[in-house]
């Protein structure tokens, strides 16, 4: 019986191999904010029900044939990634606002496949991935995929349980315990991702999670801790972590003078390595809790930067008002701010409930290369389209413009909310850099329809009404009255 | 009454929570992840775990009523699913604004006490619940069971016809009313029972006290059986009862019906274990799998309530 046990025991342990990584990154921004990134990777080298650290409703997923998933990769993001100050998120594929899928089948996509995908997904992270009705094909990395956004969903605590959930160690051991839904739902941008890779016969899940905080904002002093921002420490490892590291990256040294500056990490005597301005420390092998602070001790208070450094790429996506009330020019700008030509892509879906004027649309400022295509929405269904390759000149802007048309809707079309608009997700830059292809993200837009009073009907049926009973009333009055004539009574004198 | 009833053991599982608001992370929440229902700020509702099976333009009458008969999409996840049969007792707990006979979803759509009777005789057809309480809290709510039809079941209204629903208290800090006044009795009674309480659906009833709650609130049991008989715990928690019998007992297990509600590791684990169980004889039997038969079905359309 036990030499049974014992066996199984080796043979289920040879049979598969999977691992479990998690890091942590902090990064402070030139605004005084600080970058947070989680990041856990489980591999598996079979994809199979009998799973020892890898998700099993992962595991379900990849084995549907009904799904049938070749790669994937999911966000739901709040807040606006500020690129012109940030530069680009740690994780390249977050970024976005609202909910962001991408994801590539193994044969061709059919509708089929894409509702029990994104039902399956709506069930799994307690989001409405179903209310996405902008999902079309992109040609990426070799691969067809379909990409969804939906503007309006934004992350809250409902949505990180499913994701803490899928740790080995939930959210009691290791970085996983740093997961606060309080601070995190907190900060100015925060973004929740997944991406799912099948590798040889196996498969892998990158659970990434990224929050810009803002130490500046409490007592407008720049000094952060770990313990500040996320309001928890890791007091033990995650036992079946093969790796968990924190890189707690440093400010730049100041320059010569600027005495404000000078910063210093406390404790000193962390357990941590300091390497390339970077903290590496080893949770698996630290004996404290972490808990490291950047300190400013000559800045009373935080002094904003007179001058910023910019990304290669910087792109603005503007709502104008248009010749006519219910038009709008949407014009979006990309600038290459390098001394190199950039090949560029870029796309965006605006629903059907607000139509381009194709007649005006124009593209100006890129080289001869330039191409464009449009694919029109049908109304109730699917949005329009647009994508757009070209290449930007060194130093210049590339200008997309179009007149967009506010439709007129009927009265069941309408959402629930429509006073407050109807939200217009970001449009997506695509670009490479570093032989890694890049995401851009447009802010989303909020365009305000003509919304009609909707009691209006109702007062218009009783005003109608009333004036109808009383015109018909007393029409119909006089048609049916017999009118004759009455003798004047004489009156009898009285004298 | 979503953290009540999970704190006396429901599991999220069997719990389908419907938000349409996204109240705790709304920027214009001073507390973000947060939502309170009480100005000390002492219990947050929304808590580190919470799972929300429909929200935002997902909760409509459609959906709700789409749920309690079970007549969804094929593509529908088990988890948006009220997985209940013939032996489940299930809750129904609807919030928001109300009027005579009718619930107001999403200020565009009503669901109203005719559909509520309809589709609770729909579910009796269909033998998806044992008993059902049936809770509202809403102006006039009472009204919204005059239509009610299928035997077993036992609504609850929060105030009467022609009465209005009043919030409890407002808090000052963040400018709103937080909770509604029968709620917060509601959750005073529950939070002095545990799972294992004996006290019955007659004893809640009667520590109900109108001048409190500032509404009379609307009880018909006409439906129902004997209220001093059910105990409240047969709604509002769930109990896995494990039994052990002594050694010399020879049982199987049989992985049956009741083992399948577990979810899919536990059930695995069952069954490995059945080996050993046999060669020792001796084995701990899941006797009476409580809780998978406790279905609770909230539907908060705004937790910050005022008079209608």
């Amino acid at each position: 019986m036990i030499s049974w046990l014992f066996l199984s025991f080796i043979f289920g342990y040879v049979a598969s191999t999977d691992s479990f990584n998690e890091y942590l990154t902090t990064n402070p921004l030139q605004d005084g904010r600080v970058d947070v990134g989680f990041n856990f990777t489980i591999t598996d080298s079979e994809i199979s029900p009998h799973t020892n650290l890898f998700p099993l409703p992962l595991v379900n997923l990849l084995r549907s044939p009904e799904i049938d998933i070749d790669e994937l990769h999911l966000s739901l993001s709040a807040g606006i990634w500020d690129y012109s100050k940030w530069h680009y998120p740690h994780f390249p594929q977050l970024g976005s606002s609202g909910i962001e899928l991408w994801v590539s089948h193994n044969s061709d996509s059919t509708p089929t496949k894409w509702n029990r995908l994104v039902h399956t997904l709506s069930g799994m992270f307690c989001a409405s991935f179903s209310t996405s009705d902008n999902a079309h094909q992109v040609e990426l990395k070799g691969k067809t995929w379909t990409h969804a956004q939906i503007a309006s969903q934004l992350p809250c605590t409902e949505n990180l349980t499913p994701f803490i959930a899928l740790l080995p160690c939930k959210s009691s051991a290791g970085l996983g315990q740093l997961l606060n839904p309080h601070k995190l739902f907190d900060a100015d941008y925060h973004s929740l991702g997944l991406s799912l890779y099948r590798t040889d016969n196996g498969a892998r899940v990158e659970i990434m999670i990224e929050a810009v905080m803002n130490p500046t904002r409490v007592n407008q002093q720049r000094q952060y801790s770990t313990k500040g921002m996320l309001d928890r420490s890791v007091n033990s490892p995650c036992p079946l972590a093969d790796s968990s590291k924190v890189y707690f990256n440093l400010p730049p040294t100041p320059q010569q003078g600027h005495d404000e500056d000078l910063w210093v990490v406390l404790p000193e005597d962390h357990d941590g390595e300091v390497k390339d301005g970077i903290v590496d420390l080893d949770i698996m092998q630290s004996v404290k809790p972490l808990a490291l602070s950047v300190v400013y001790p000559f800045q009373e208070i935080f002094t904003y930067p007179k001058s910023i450094t910019n990304p290669p790429l910087l792109i603005r996506r503007d709502q104008i008002a248009g010749p006519i009330e219910e038009t709008m020019l949407v014009r979006t700008v990309v600038e290459n701010t390098e001394d190199n030509d950039r090949q560029v892509s870029y796309f965006h879906s605006i629903p059907w409930q607000i139509e381009p004027w194709l007649h005006t649309f124009t593209i100006n400022g890129g080289l001869n290369d330039t191409s464009y295509k449009h694919s029109l929405g049908e109304a109730k269904k699917d949005p329009y389209k647009l994508q757009v390759n070209a290449t930007i000149p060194a130093h210049s802007q590339l200008t997309i413009e179009c007149l967009y048309q506010r439709q007129f809707l009927q009265y069941a079309d309408y959402a629930p909310d429509i006073h407050r608009g109807v939200d217009i997700p970001p449009g997506v830059l695509l670009f490479n850099r570093d032989d890694e292809t890049r995401f851009q993200y447009t802010t989303p837009l909020l365009i305000d329809l003509a919304t009609p009073d909707f009691s209006m009907p109702y007062n218009v049926i009783i005003i109608t009404s009333t004036v109808i009973a009383l015109f018909f009333g007393s029409v119909y009055n006089i048609l049916v009255k017999e009118f004759q004539l009455i003798p004047r009574k004489e009156k009898a004198k009285t004298d | 009454m979503y953290r009540a009833i999970r704190k006396l053991g429901i599991p999220d599982s069997n719990i389908i929570l419907m938000l349409p608001d996204d109240i705790a992370c709304n920027t214009r929440n001073k507390y973000p992840g947060s939502v309170y229902a009480h100005k000390d700020h002492r219990l947050d509702l929304y808590g580190e775990r919470v799972e929300v099976d429909y929200r935002g333009y997902e909760v409509t009458v459609e959906n709700f009523l789409r749920v309690l008969t079970g007549r969804h999409t094929e593509d529908t996840p088990a988890s948006r699913r009220l997985l209940s049969d013939e032996n489940s007792n299930v809750l129904l707990y609807l919030t928001g604004h109300g009027g005579d006979e009718f619930l107001k979803f999403q200020d565009t759509e009503e669901l109203n006490s005719q559909d509520i009777a309809d589709a609770i005789e729909h579910m009796r057809v269909k033998k998806r619940y044992n008993k059902m309480l049936f809770i509202s809290d809403t102006c006039q709510a009472a009204t919204l069971a005059n239509r009610l039809y299928s035997p077993d079941v036992l609504a609850i209204g929060s105030s009467l016809k022609g009465q209005n629903s009043y919030s409890h208290h407002t808090d000052r800090e963040i400018g709103v009313g937080v909770i509604e006044g029968f709620t917060h009795f509601t959750l005073n009674a529950l939070s002095d029972i545990d799972s294992n309480s004996n006290s019955t659906l007659a004893d809640f009833i009667d520590s109900f006290d109108k001048k409190q709650i500032k509404s009379t609130p609307g009880v018909r049991d006409d439906l129902f059986g004997d209220l001093s008989e059910t105990l409240l715990t047969d709604f509002f928690a769930g109990n896995i009862k494990v039994d052990v019998l002594p050694p010399d007992v020879k049982h199987e297990l049989v992985v049956g019906e009741s083992v399948d509600k577990i979810d899919d590791i536990e059930n695995d684990k069952v069954q490995e274990d059945k080996t050993t169980v046999k060669e020792t004889k001796e084995m701990h039997i899941l006797d009476n799998l409580n809780y998978s038969h406790i279905f609770a079905l909230l539907f908060i359309l705004s937790l910050i309530i005022h008079h209608l």
